[in-house]
């Protein structure tokens, strides 16, 4: 790909018959109707002949299409797919289908690399320097000519070169600071003259260091380093052209740089997404940052880069998700804006059947896990996924298979009250009468759960409830003459208690065991009577299922669903880091199951102690949480002089607030969510030779928190991590949110598509 | 000097006279020049346009005349009307022409005729609309596919 040459068509100048452009019309109108054919379009125009072909390419063509003020400008933006690789994506904002094209044939030997600079002149794209893992700075520049659709190599850098800010100034590019083969590059810049196509060198001692962003206002460049997450000061410096050097920047004006900045008309404007997304002005007459209106999350995902186009700001965020501000009439205020207009990211977002389908298919060959089980039919219908349902069935699954449980989707329906999925089912065939583990029915389930509608629906088609709602028997109530415990096979030990392996109906299921410390205070034992009697009803395919409790005259026992493939903590220290792919595929499971325990009504369940070692998985590979709400037990204990050993390794995910013994919510299982990703692409858990106590200490009190090395931690990822285990409980993100994120990234993934933020943006 | 009732006589290639009114000739910028350099007193020649397509450019400069009172998408709508129901063959007669009176707008409004007609159109049924040779060969036709296949649109 390196070797396109652009001109080697121009060469043969041999034959030169000069057929018309147009029969009829003189060339120099010709010119002038041809010019007016919009750009999306010029790729058609060199097909049809030769002539055609090497006008659109010609610089008369251009000066053309300037001169009579027909130039339009397309969005380049620079993003990374999936295998990390640099990828190149379009958008024609004056399009009537606006959606991001994925470019071609980029230069094969930039591909790989990282902190690439990216930058327009006249009308040409350049990349230039960057990276890799395996590869100093480079300072090879490649040129992308629009018209010809080609890369060439261009003149290399100066300075080898990665991570630099780029700018252009009076029709030079600048390559600012950055990192290289030495420690003088972050302290110099390159400069680009197109007129003598060549690079010239200078340094200053003010270019500050890891330059986060940049832009040019009023002639100047201004570049800004990487905030502090401690103190949020803004640190910046500008380049004076006159005098060659880098000065201190205007503090007030620097002061509103919180985000990534566009300057539209010689204003300012910065998108700062501390919390939220809000559109900021910097309004030079009265000194003062000016928010014009925040930008609603549904509609773009951070971290976002500015473009402007026009007078309008094109807001790219995280799997090129675009919005459209149109600041020449934004309105002023701090309310929600509205976007002038949305842009979807590519052509298949619009939901066409067809094109669901076809997703489908793809992630049928990535997740084995999926295939041929009902499991996907089940999630879909605990959480009342029409479409999904559909999309199963259609698929060829059995309205009727069932879970370990022999629960079916209809059970899972009814429970919850999913009355357009339950008709569903019942048309497509599902039994309305089939029974579960414990003999319930669906209309059992319903009934139980007063979705009044959904019985009245199971029982016109015949559906009966042998269980009866009114049963008060607790069914949950096992004889302990049905667990021989002397012959139980010790397999774990928690905070409460041993866990053991019996056998309860010819079935090996778990037996938990609560210490007798617990378990002989009365208060705490009929607490815990309470908490199970609430267990016996969750059921979803993410949690392990609790099956019933065993009376026993001086133990507390109860029994779950057993897990032979053990907890992820066996998985990690077996396998070690988990390959991208496998890590949200288990992050999903995870938050599945603590989404459906946090959405439990009237009550959210709180795990509160969920680590690798509550996180089983079952024979299909399926993660399943475990013990949940059970260190409330330990809590409860607490006062009577019961302390958590920290032994089980709780301490390395405890939220900050639990440590500090502060009041917490929901939101403490989602920080212990984040570790517990952070761990499945890490391997192992962070700051292994600090003891864990050590490490909640400095977790609670000095705000640590994991290393995120590039290298291992897509860009989304990342940002997903830092929102889970923010220090503000009340900034974290629900487990609903941590779905849909996750389920954005695996699509993505899937897809094989650019899934990062955009790293860069210009206008050609 | 010039007053609104005074006419302009123009003379098509084919010999027909037209007498026009001085304010819709002066949308040619070129007739308007002569009138200002005192040249207009006398029939003004037209060597290369046609009788037929010099009453077509008088009843478009005619529109705008009259037109001025009327809001701006009432003009663009008769200009739509006005230059679609132009075959392609006058359609270039006209553009020739309206780049020789040097009437503007009608030159824009001629031309974009033109790139509409483009506009959306696959390389064969532009060939086909233009007469136009294709002159690639085989393998240089499959080289700029290659080369732009991902920004390549139409449907085949």
């Amino acid at each position: 790909m390196d070797n396109l040459e652009g001109e080697s068509e121009v060469i043969g100048p041999m034959e030169r018959p000069q057929e018309p452009l147009i029969y009829g019309l003189p060339d120099d109108i010709a010119l002038l109707c041809l010019a007016r054919v919009p750009r999306e379009y010029h790729t058609v125009l060199k097909f049809v002949s030769r002539r055609w072909r090497d006008l659109v390419h010609s610089e008369e063509w251009h000066t053309c299409r300037r001169k009579h003020n027909l130039d339009e400008t397309w969005i380049y933006a620079l993003c990374r797919d999936k295998f990390e690789q640099v990828c190149c994506y379009v958008l024609d904002p004056s399009s009537s289908r606006r959606c991001w094209k994925q470019m071609r044939e980029l230069p094969s030997r930039s591909l790989l690399r990282k902190g690439v600079g990216f930058e327009v002149l006249g009308k040409r794209l350049y990349l230039m320097g960057g990276c890799r893992w395996s590869e100093d700075a480079t300072d090879e520049t490649y040129c992308y000519d629009a018209a010809n659709n080609s890369w060439t190599e261009a003149n290399p850098l100066s300075t080898a070169r990665c991570y630099f800010a780029c700018q252009v100034l009076d029709q030079k590019i600048y390559a600012i600071g950055g990192l290289g083969l030495n420690s003088s590059v972050p302290q110099s810049w390159d400069t680009f003259d197109p007129c003598t196509n060549s690079w010239s060198s200078h340094s200053d001692g003010n270019i500050i260091p890891e330059i986060e962003d940049s832009f040019v206002l009023g002639g100047k460049i201004y570049i800004r380093c990487g905030r502090s997450a401690v103190t949020n000061h803004v640190y910046a410096v500008v380049y004076e052209p006159s005098s060659g050097t880098w000065q201190h920047a205007d503090a007030d004006m620097i002061s509103g740089w919180q985000g990534p900045a566009v300057v539209v008309d010689e204003t300012l404007y910065v998108l700062d997404e501390s919390s939220g997304t809000r559109l900021t002005m910097w309004d030079k007459d009265l000194r003062e940052w000016m928010a014009i209106g925040r930008l609603s999350p549904l509609l773009t995902r951070p971290p976002c880069k500015l473009v402007a186009v026009g007078k309008s700001i094109y807001v790219i965020g995280k799997g090129r998700s675009t919005v459209v501000v149109d600041v020449s009439n934004a309105g002023n205020g701090g309310g929600m804006m509205y976007p002038n207009s949305r842009i979807p990211k590519n052509p298949s977002s619009n939901p066409t059947p067809a094109l669901k389908r076809l997703r489908f298919k793809a992630t049928l060959a990535v997740q084995k896990i999926d295939s041929g089980g009902p499991f996907r039919l089940l999630q879909c219908a605990s959480k009342g996924d029409k479409a999904g349902v559909i999309q199963e069935l259609e698929k060829g699954v059995e309205p009727n298979g069932a879970d370990y449980d022999r629960r079916t989707a209809l059970h899972l329906a009814s429970s919850e009250g999913w009355t357009e999925v339950v008709v569903l089912l019942l048309e497509k065939g599902a039994d309305v009468n089939s029974l579960d583990r414990w003999g319930r029915t669906p209309l059992s389930d319903a009934r139980s759960f007063r979705h009044h509608e959904v019985c009245k629906i199971l029982e016109a088609r015949g559906g009966t409830d042998p269980v009866g709602v009114d049963s008060q028997a607790p069914c949950f109530e096992i004889d302990h003459s049905e667990v021989v415990m002397d012959e139980a096979t010790l397999i774990g030990e928690g905070a409460y208690g041993e866990v053991y392996l019996v056998k309860w109906r010819g079935t090996e299921v778990a037996a938990k065991t609560i210490r007798s410390s617990i378990a002989s205070n009365p208060k705490a034992k009929n607490t815990f009577l309470k908490e199970l009697s609430l267990w016996q009803r969750l059921r979803h395919p993410n949690i392990v299922q609790f099956l019933g409790v065993l009376k026993h005259s001086d133990r507390l026992i109860f029994l779950t669903e057993y897990l032979r493939n053990g907890s992820l903590y066996d998985i990690l220290k077996k396998k070690g880091r988990l390959d991208l792919q496998t890590a949200i595929s288990y992050a999903l499971d995870i938050a599945r199951g603590m989404n459906y325990l946090h959405e439990h009504k009237p009550h959210a369940i709180i795990h509160r102690d969920l680590t690798p070692r509550n996180v089983l998985q079952d024979e299909a590979g399926r993660l399943k949480v475990t013990d949940f709400g059970l260190s409330k037990l330990a809590q409860e204990k607490d006062s009577y002089g019961y302390k958590m050993t920290g032994g089980t390794g709780s301490y390395r995910y405890m939220a900050p607030e639990v440590y500090r013994r502060e009041s917490y919510g929901k939101s403490v299982d989602v920080f212990s969510f984040a570790l517990i990703l952070h761990e499945m692409l890490q391997g192992g858990p962070s700051n292994r030779t600090e003891t864990a106590e050590e490490v909640a200490d400095k977790r609670a009190y000095e705000d640590s928190r994991p290393a995120l090395s590039s290298f291992i931690y897509p860009e989304p990822i990342k940002m997903l991590l830092k929102e889970c285990w923010h220090k503000n409980p009340d900034c974290r993100p629900t487990f609903g949110d941590i779905i849909l994120q996750l389920e954005g990234i695996e699509q993505e993934f899937k897809n094989g598509r650019g899934m990062t933020a955009c790293s860069s943006c210009v206008v050609l | 000097m010039a007053s609104t009732l005074k006419k302009i006589i123009l003379k098509s290639c084919d010999g027909k006279i037209l007498e026009v009114e001085e304010a819709v000739a002066v949308q040619s910028q070129m007739i308007k020049n002569m009138i200002e350099d005192d040249c207009a007193n006398e029939e003004i020649p037209l060597p290369d346009i046609t009788g037929e397509i010099l009453s077509m450019i008088i009843e478009y400069c005619k529109m705008h005349v009259d037109g001025e009172n009327n809001s701006n998408n009432e003009l663009i709508a008769r200009d739509a009307d006005f230059i679609t129901r132009v075959d392609l063959n006058t359609l270039y007669y006209l553009i020739v022409a309206a780049n020789f009176l040097n009437v503007k707008s009608l030159l824009d409004l001629t031309c974009q005729r033109v790139a509409d007609i483009i506009k959306g159109k696959s390389p064969e049924e532009i060939r086909l609309t233009f007469n136009i040779k294709n002159d690639f060969t085989p393998e240089e036709e499959e080289e700029i596919r290659k080369k732009n296949a991902w920004a390549f649109d139409y449907k085949d």
